[in-house]
């Protein structure tokens, strides 16, 4: 990590990004950022959103550094900040799905494969409780009791709407989209 | 390898490159955001729990004691009289149930502005409210002129609305309102606006309620940063017409209020403007290709579609929705004159 903020180790990074250096903060960002911004786009399912979700942990950040004890990884504590602001957004109904609006957008990305889109667009039809398990559980690989932690429901609960969700996944394949 | 292995595999777009640079703008801004706890959530959800008891047996009193006595007549969505037809007012002012204090900007203050590109003109929109997406009424025409003028030898725009008897001066060079004064059947509001604050008297009233305010306050925000007036619907359209609008920019901006309120409503009150997208959209004026921007105003959240040429302010859209339905105010650019008007 290239950074002039204080000798560029995770300690003095976090330490010098909760005294509010925007030199540590960039570091910060510049090793997480693209994890957590994949994170957040899984659950809330927007791109636009999942920048508003970032952004606002980032910004956050610093204030957030001061509860932060520094048990367990850092890359786990912020993980599951950044799931917990996606969700907040989910619950608050704030989101918005324009696909229509970003396929609009040119890319240079390569056509994805037929298959693949057929998954996503699989996954973007499932409701939002089941959605957001396969999110955590099946691409991020959270534990059920870490996926039921997040969601504040129980690890049985967070198993059943695994086995639900992934139930309407292979029906709708196996029914063609 | 099956498709359950293929999820891992989904792809996920990149962070857009200005991202940071949006954070730390928006650091520096002084813009702060809470955020919630990362720890386990069995305590919560029980505190949850016991919160939805007490919240349910509240209800259950409350149904108890309206089948008692009778509830006041609810009125379904904002009145129309009080939007007066036009979305993009201040939802603030509109009822206080809304009411959102030290609300701070969602991004970093606007003060990139290319004035020279906003024009004089005449813009004639015209209004309708649709309920559940089906029902549309027609609530007549609105016309916003913009007049280049000038006041105390500065270059000033006059800005007006055909069926509201209010105008604003606005700097042409800082886009800064310098006066505005609002006549009202039996009520004046005129404020005046130097570098840094405003000043606003309100006089009005039949003898013996009469009533007279004198008030100022700071501006918040950087000294020349755009300013809006937040009763004139018309002052977004201004700014908009001097913004870089480009995919994912954002910007805020302070509108004022009225100070003889301000016991009840901000003075000031932050507009966030996000480009969310692109849009090509058909109007009675033409089809324009447009920058969808979404404006949030605390609670509030309108769209505006803003022609990428010239930046105009083509069609705006608020929506509201209870159990009952959903009502949608819309106003679509059905003339356009950009003759210079007579100053």
């Amino acid at each position: 990590m290239s950074t002039s903020a204080g000798n560029g180790s995770p300690g003095s990074l976090i330490a010098e990004a909760r005294a509010g250096s925007p030199d540590a903060l960039s570091a910060l960002y510049l090793e997480h950022g693209a994890a957590l911004f994949r994170l957040a786009y899984r659950l809330v399912g927007a791109r636009e959103d999942a920048e508003d979700v970032v952004h606002d942990v980032f910004v956050g950040l610093p204030e957030a550094l001061r509860r932060y004890e520094e048990r367990g990884s850092f890359d786990g504590w912020l993980k599951r900040v950044t799931a917990r602001v996606a969700l907040m957004r989910l619950r608050s109904g704030k989101r918005r799905r324009e696909v229509a609006l970003e396929a609009t957008v040119p890319t240079a990305d390569p056509p994805p494969d037929p298959e693949s889109t057929a998954l996503q667009t699989a996954v973007n039809a499932l409701p939002d409780p089941l959605r957001v398990v396969i999110a955590l559980k099946q691409i991020e690989g959270y534990s059920h009791r870490e996926v039921a932690e997040l969601l504040g429901i129980s690890v049985g609960a967070s198993r059943v709407r695994l086995a639900r969700a992934l139930r309407r996944l292979r029906k709708t394949l196996e029914d063609g989209g | 390898m099956t498709w359950k292995d293929d999820l891992r595999k989904l792809p996920a777009p990149e962070a857009p490159d200005d991202l940071l640079a949006c954070i730390l703008a928006s650091r520096a801004a002084g813009v702060r955001v809470v955020l919630p706890e990362a720890t386990t959530a069995t305590g919560q959800v029980r505190y949850v729990r016991y919160v939805a008891a007490i919240a349910v047996l509240v209800g259950f009193g409350w149904l108890a004691l309206s089948t008692v006595k009778p509830s006041p007549v609810r009125q379904a969505g904002p009145s129309m009289w009080s939007l007066d037809g036009m979305p993009l007012f201040p939802v603030t002012v509109l009822g206080q149930e809304q009411l959102v204090r030290d609300v701070r900007p969602r991004y970093a203050l606007i003060t990139a502005t290319v004035p020279s590109d906003v024009r004089a003109g005449r813009w004639t929109y015209e209004a309708r409210w649709i309920t559940d997406d089906v029902f549309a009424s027609p609530q007549g025409q609105r016309t916003i002129t913009r007049t280049a003028a000038s006041r105390d030898g500065k270059p000033v725009w006059l800005m007006t609305e055909s069926t509201i008897p209010d105008t604003v001066l606005v700097d042409q060079a800082s886009l800064r309102p310098l006066r505005y004064v609002r006549p009202m059947r039996r009520h004046l509001l005129i404020q005046e606006f130097g570098r840094d604050s405003v000043v606003e008297r309100f006089d009005g009233g039949a003898p013996p309620n009469e009533r007279h305010f004198l008030g100022s306050a700071p501006v918040p925000g950087p000294a020349g940063s755009p300013l809006l007036v937040a009763w004139s619907p018309y002052s977004i359209d201004a700014l908009v017409q001097a913004l870089p609008l480009s995919r994912g920019w954002r910007g805020s901006v302070y509108s004022i209020n009225w100070l003889v309120y301000s016991d009840r409503v901000p003075a000031f009150t932050p507009l966030d403007l996000r480009v969310t997208g692109v849009d090509r959209i058909t109007v009675p004026a033409g089809t324009f290709d447009c920058w969808k921007v979404e404006v949030t105003d605390g609670a509030d959240k309108s769209i505006v579609w803003v022609s990428k040429d010239r930046r105009w302010v083509v069609m705006r859209q608020r929506t509201w929705s209870d159990e009952s339905g959903e009502w949608r105010i819309e106003a679509r650019l059905a003339a356009v004159d950009t003759t210079p008007p007579a100053p």
